[in-house]
């Protein structure tokens, strides 16, 4: 699906089924296994947003299979009900009977099938469907807690980007490993075509917690205590706040040493 | 439909905190410094960062939240 594709969903004008509306609903269903409907529920449109809505099924998909999501579009009718518009009306033309047991003679009944208005076959049809992989995990914590963390690391980067001063700082944090890790939805987010999606995952420094209060008790009433200081134009150039913060607790990140899946 | 085992890359969680605060104090420094320059009675707070250095963290824990952030 391209972003922005309102003509697929019920209120637009261009919709496939925009002149019999009323007949039919827009469901979402997710997939397992054996093509069993493991959960369903409504489906709608932001046109604004342009974002298409869902409940994320809570406890109903099984961990770490491939499901298939789809939206449909579905009738209020099931198919079998394809006669729901259609009255009969018997008529007795000849009765030489003198009771049902009676062979002897023909009982001629007509009967009329009206219909009420055009009724058409309806099935319920997909217009969009992709697959993912549910986690091994049930819960975020709950894989975060099963992630190894032990194994830690330092990188020292220089200052000085033409290498006089030798003067460094280091980067450091831990490896992680396990048997699940993070695809790119996790990790990086994406570009829908219009939009840059931004990461699941969104990692941020806790300051309250550093080695020894180094940021509370040195850095803060040392630096970010004072500044910026918009007032008397000092404030940063060397970066874009808005992106890290003014104190810059958002740099930190997941890394993989591989493009991040897109169905782990 | 099967599953398929998919390797794991290297993966890590890296903290560059200490880098930017650095550039932030070299940043913030010569701007705090060009202000001293017109402003002799500017804060004491601003003064002692001027003549202060930037002091490295130590070896020790830092704490990382990873946010869990639905679409949407």
């Amino acid at each position: 699906m391209k972003s922005g594709q309102p003509y697929l969903f019920k209120g637009h004008p261009d919709w496939s089924f925009a002149n019999e509306a009323s007949y039919w609903v827009q469901r979402i269903q997710f997939v397992g296994p054996g093509n069993q409907v493991l959960a369903s529920g409504d489906v709608s449109y932001d046109a604004t947003a342009r974002q298409v809505n869902f409940a994320i099924p809570s406890g109903q998909l099984p961990t770490d299979k491939i499901i298939q999501m789809r939206m449909m579009n579905v009738p209020v009718l099931p198919d079998e009900d394809i006669e729901a518009n259609v009255t009969a009306v018997q008529t007795e033309l000849a009765n030489m009977q003198n009771s049902d047991a009676d062979t002897s003679y023909t009982r001629i009944i007509l009967e009329e099938r009206i219909a009420e208005g055009v009724q058409r076959g309806r099935k319920a049809k997909d217009f969009y469907k992709h697959h993912f992989r549910t986690s091994m995990f049930s819960t975020f914590v709950e894989k975060m807690n099963a992630l190894n963390t032990n194994i830690n690391w330092f990188n020292p980067i220089l200052l000085d980007p033409n290498q006089t001063s030798g003067l460094s700082i280091d980067d450091f944090g831990c490896a992680v490993s396990g048997n699940e890790l993070f695809d790119v939805f996790d990790q990086d987010g994406y570009f829908n075509g219009d939009d840059q999606i931004k990461p699941i995952i969104r990692p941020e420094a806790d300051l309250n917690v550093t080695q020894a209060s180094w940021y509370n008790s040195i850095i803060y009433p040392y630096m970010y205590q004072h500044f910026p200081a918009p007032a008397q134009g000092i404030t940063l150039s060397w970066r874009n706040p808005a992106i890290l913060g003014n104190v810059p607790a958002k740099a930190v990140w997941l890394q993989q040493e591989a493009t991040p899946h897109r169905l782990t | 439909m099967g599953l398929a085992t998919v390797p794991q890359p290297l993966s890590s969680l890296n903290y560059r905190i200490p880098y930017h605060m650095i550039f932030d104090h070299f940043d913030y420094k010569n701007k705090v410094a060009n202000y001293s320059a017109t402003h002799p009675n500017m804060p004491q707070a601003w003064t002692n960062f001027l003549q202060g250095n930037f002091i490295y963290p130590p070896f020790g824990t830092y704490r990382v939240v990873l946010k869990y952030v639905l679409p949407g």
